[in-house]
């Protein structure tokens, strides 16, 4: 029963994957824009003073939080958890509302709150909005209307509010744990998409990297070479081993800092951590192939050479291929490093995964819950790309073996 | 006649370690030297040095009268008339048995992939290879391999061959079609160099045979010469021992 899923299963964790590597490289096509966020209309029959009167009412009245007195903006409107406080005048002005669902009964009476306003804590009167039919985490949120008449005399203006009432957090942690994951998972999917991307296209990119950079580091001057030729040799083989060094020898938190905090490269977050990952993740490939480079049979040169072949074409017919397949398992092993290693990104404010968890568990406040969902996410991730790697290596005949994290 | 190689007080070492000292010895076109000798006495070193895998510290090597090492000289090009067939094969395990063969064609040579793949067929055909031309060089015996790496060297069209010790790693059941292979070449006129401890080959099919002890060459002479009335002490005690 369960094996008839697991096709279906796999083909998920690639189209995963593939979402991932479009959304890195494309973050625009995924994600929808944010303008229908907002929406209140206006209708009115006043004119003049009257209006103007109206208009300042309309756009300073806002819903309260019942109980912390917090004014609800339009997206906190979205987020209802508990009873709303609607006021029921501003200066002369009087304010009658109603609800177009019955998630939130209004009651007829008015009662007084105090709320905060520059000029300190004041007193209002105020219809309070019940909460009377809440959604259960798996049903999402139920959608309300505020219809506010705003009435000064004769003239009038409505303001319409749109809301939403949502599932609250249990109090218990496994109740908590599941609505975090529930109720988050869009949240998640996208931190997962941003993280999948910037570690697989910062893994290819940086292997790209990579290969120039080992080429370069094994350049040695022979005694044939002109001396214009030796020093640039001496050159290119001396910039590969800074590079190397550096980029290994600080941690990537600190390089993104560094790039982003303060060089501003890129102007865009994204692209700034995908350089990082990038040119990181290059050094550590690099060694990795100049260890399996070494590790090739040296009559593989002699032979090439003994051809008439020169040291380049030797290196990119004979060396490099073999070199580059006996390192598939050490380069796809630092994929599923930086699957993890990613998540220092979020000191520059790119929203992948470990970011995405910080925002949530600050929304309740409720650490333990989202942590615990990010890290099963993360070991969720990193199992499955690992044991595709390992398919792949099987099909390509490529020797498995446990490799160690080179950080 | 003009020797193809001429080897002129040519000296080799490894740091402090002297492995070849005063080397003279010429190569005549059409010829076959066996090179023997006790292990370490310099044979396979003489022969690297012969396209420069390794770097000579003395001397000079004229191929064609062309000084291999001075400066101005093209040595991938001159490398590409000095096939080698090494001990241990080195078939490129990237490549299957043909495309081994093509490689250095296609890239040195500059012919295009049709002709060099058709010319390097009738090679392989010619080594009793051609129908593994599309098989992996992990799914060949030792002397198959070794054949291709034949086939792989003749594709280059060389002037000359230089075989390093080619049958010591081989099976003995495999010894034979090697040397068959190389007995062929040998009558077809090709000029070679061959390193090696069979001393039946040696007799058979060398026009010189060069005897190496310590770093120089201590007598050379027709395999009758060496084989049957040695001059020297040191060979006929190496001699008694491997025949």
């Amino acid at each position: 029963m369960i094996k008839k899923f697991i096709p279906l299963f796999k083909k998920l964790i690639v189209f995963a994957l593939i979402v991932g590597f479009i959304y890195a490289l494309a973050p625009h096509l995924l994600t929808s824009s944010e303008a229908d966020n907002h929406q209140t209309t206006f209708i009115s029959d006043a004119s003049g003073e009257a209006m103007e009167q109206l208009t300042l009412a309309a756009n300073s009245v806002n819903p309260y939080h019942f109980g912390n007195k917090q004014s609800l903006t339009p997206n906190r409107l979205k987020q209802v958890t508990s009873d709303i406080a609607l006021p029921a005048a501003f200066g002369e002005v009087v304010i009658t509302w109603s609800s177009s669902s019955t998630a939130i009964m209004i009651e007829a009476t008015t009662s007084t709150i105090s709320v905060a306003s520059p000029n300190g804590l004041i007193q209002i009167e105020v219809y309070k909005g019940i909460v009377s039919e809440r959604p259960n985490v798996f049903e999402g949120s139920k959608p309300f209307t505020l219809t506010a008449v705003f009435a000064l005399g004769d003239a009038t203006l409505i303001k319409t509010y749109e809301g939403a009432v949502v599932a609250q957090m249990p109090s218990d942690f496994w109740g908590g744990f599941v609505y975090t994951f529930i109720r988050y998972i869009s949240l998640f999917a996208e931190g997962v998409a941003t993280t999948l991307g910037l570690s697989l296209t910062g893994t290819i990119i940086g292997f790209i990297i990579a290969l120039i950079l080992v080429a370069l580091r094994l350049l040695k001057p022979n005694s044939r070479d002109q001396k214009s030729v030796a020093f640039l040799k001496k050159f290119g083989s001396g910039f590969a081993k800074v590079y190397i060094t550096v980029f290994r020898g600080t941690p990537m938190i600190v390089q993104a800092s560094f790039f982003w905090y303060g060089l501003g490269l890129f102007g865009d977050a994204l692209l700034c951590g995908l350089f990082v990952v990038s040119v990181n993740t290059a050094a550590y490939i690099a060694e990795i192939l100049r260890g399996s480079i070494g590790a090739i049979d040296k009559g593989q040169t002699e032979a090439s050479r003994s051809l008439g072949m020169n040291s380049i074409q030797t290196m990119i017919s004979v060396i490099f291929p073999q070199s580059v397949k006996n390192s598939m398992p050490a380069i796809g092993n630092e994929f599923v490093i930086n699957i993890k290693d990613t998540a220092v990104l979020s000191v520059i404010g790119i929203f992948e995964l470990f970011n995405q968890t910080t925002k949530v568990a600050g929304i309740h406040y409720r650490q333990l819950e989202a942590y615990l969902v990010v890290a099963l996410i993360y070991l969720f991730l990193t199992y499955t790309v690992t044991k595709i790697l390992q398919r792949i290596e099987k099909r390509f005949d490529i020797e498995i073996r446990e490799l160690p994290s080179s950080n | 006649m003009n020797p193809i190689i001429r080897i002129i007080d040519l000296k080799k070492s490894f740091g402090n370690n002297e492995v070849l000292k005063q080397i003279n010895l010429d190569i005549y076109p059409g010829e076959v030297q066996c090179i023997i000798g006790s292990s370490g006495s310099g044979k396979s070193t003489l022969l690297r040095c012969l396209n420069l895998l390794e770097e000579p510290n003395g001397g000079s090597i004229l191929f064609e009268d062309v000084d291999l090492l001075a400066k101005e000289t093209d040595i991938n090009l001159l490398r590409t008339h000095m096939g080698m067939v090494f001990q241990s094969f080195n078939l490129f395990n990237n490549k299957n048995v043909l495309d081994n063969c093509t490689l250095a064609p296609i890239k040195v040579l500059k012919i295009d992939k049709k002709a060099a793949e058709a010319f390097a067929l009738s090679m392989l055909d010619q080594v009793g290879m051609k129908d593994f031309a599309y098989q992996n060089p992990n799914q060949l015996s030792g002397g198959q391999k070794q054949r291709v790496a034949i086939a792989r060297a003749l594709a280059m069209k060389p002037k000359i061959l230089l075989f390093d010790e080619p049958t010591s790693a081989l099976d003995p059941e495999m010894v034979g079609e090697v040397l068959e292979v190389m007995k062929k070449l040998a009558k077809s006129g090709m000029t070679m160099v061959v390193v090696t401890h069979e001393m039946g080959f040696a007799k058979e099919v060398a026009n010189r045979v060069v005897f190496m002890d310590g770093g120089v060459i201590l007598e050379s002479g027709t395999p009758d010469e060496i084989f049957t009335m040695p001059k020297e002490e040191r060979t006929k005690n190496f001699l008694k021992r491997v025949l």
